[in-house]
């Protein structure tokens, strides 16, 4: 079948990128959730019942290193040293991030109308997301 | 009832901005919006203009945004609204005159998604039949008179008036589903562009504004759903 143009008067861009965010973000929303309940319940079981207040249950269940969570009883190091952990503590925040600045990315590119302004946002945009994930990944597989 | 009834008008030949002008009169509880916007015209002020056609909902002409929300105003009744009405042009689509706004934009999108049969098979000596689970598949966006009280109560479309828009993703689902119809991949080629499908951000707007009660959301997300999968089920 032949590909007729789209007659919305523009040339089509990004090809399938917008299909990609937008499945990321469905994704990536319910498994951030997961993610941080299953982190929530292992650091309950591994001793942290009857010792975390919210804010410490917060921290393990989004953002597990173990500055965040050196004042809990729960053995953090020892646990947390494991490849495993450190992968799946940067995944969490990675898709945490990818996915709040996509959205952020989102609302950019509805409501700012001035091109140039708009691609320096979103370049900035991108600087602040890169930083987040690197800065994710030093505290994870550097400082831990 | 004694209506008071406001409306925003504006006529680009002599007006610089749009003004309210009231009017006042006796209307009957059972009467329609159109209906007082009808006497409005005839007995006080005949430069008052505003589109319709059919007055029974079926045309598409007359929508318009009444107390604040998009209605067809021959759908509405007196005793619904209250005796104090404002009546505003649609939203996001340019003025010619009072309510009257523009649509050639609305149509181009319209357009813009192949709205008719392609089927390249040689036509059967009677019709081509379909069975009637398959047309009940797309049995609710069959339902749209293209009156743009949909897309024009998107914010997403008042943001980016580039975005396609509800009614047509609307009339491209009635075509995608379509067994007979066999330009899904056209279409949905086109809704894949980042001023298709993606710029809905699932606000239920048009769900509310539709005087033909069609889940429009839901005719998007099932648009989403077959060019996440590449396939109409
Ligand atoms: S006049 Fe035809 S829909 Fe209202």
């Amino acid at each position: 079948m032949t590909t007729q143009t789209s007659a919305m008067g523009k040339t089509k861009t990004g090809g399938r990128f917008e299909l990609y965010a937008w499945f990321f973000t469905r994704a990536t929303g319910i498994l951030f959730l997961l993610m941080g309940a299953f982190n929530l319940i292992y650091a309950n079981l591994t001793g942290g019942r009857g010792h975390l207040d919210v804010g410490a249950q917060m921290r393990w269940a989004f953002f597990p290193i173990s500055s965040h969570v050196s004042s809990t009883s729960v053995e953090v190091t020892p646990n947390f040293a494991n490849p495993f952990w450190q992968a799946y503590s940067f995944l969490l925040v990675a898709f945490a991030a990818t996915h709040g600045f996509n959205g952020l990315r989102v609302i950019l590119e509805d409501y700012v109308q001035h091109p140039l302004l708009l691609t320096w946002l979103r370049a900035l945009l991108v600087g602040i997301w890169l930083f987040v994930l690197v800065a994710a990944a030093f505290l994870v597989f550097v400082l831990v | 009832m004694k209506a008071r009834i406001k409306i925003r008008r504006f006529n680009p030949e002599t007006d610089r901005k749009p003004y309210w002008a009231e009017y006042r009169l006796d209307a009957q509880p059972w009467d329609r919006v159109l209906d007082v916007l009808v006497k409005i015209k005839d007995y006080q002020d005949g430069t008052l203009t505003f589109r319709r056609s059919c007055a029974h909902g079926i045309c598409g002409s007359d929508a318009m945004v009444i107390n604040g929300r998009n209605r067809l105003a021959c759908k509405v009744l007196m005793k619904d609204v209250g005796a104090r009405v404002t009546i505003e042009p649609l939203r996001g689509l340019p003025v010619i005159k009072d309510l009257t706004v523009d649509m050639a934009p609305f149509f181009a999108k319209y357009r813009s998604i192949q709205p008719f049969l392609i089927n390249d098979d040689p036509p059967p000596y009677t019709e081509r039949l379909q069975s009637i689970e398959a047309r009940a598949r797309f049995d609710d966006t069959t339902k749209c008179i293209l009156c743009a009280a949909c897309t024009t109560s998107c914010p997403s479309f008042w943001a980016n008036d580039s975005y396609v828009g509800p009614a047509a993703i609307v009339q491209a689902h009635r075509f995608i589903f379509d067994d007979r119809d066999h330009g899904a991949q056209v279409r949905l080629a086109i809704l894949l562009d980042s001023d298709g499908v993606w710029r809905c951000r699932t606000i239920y707007n048009c769900v509310e504004a539709c005087p033909r009660e069609i889940d429009i959301t839901r005719a998007i997300g099932e648009v989403k759903k077959a060019l996440l999968l590449g396939d109409v089920e």
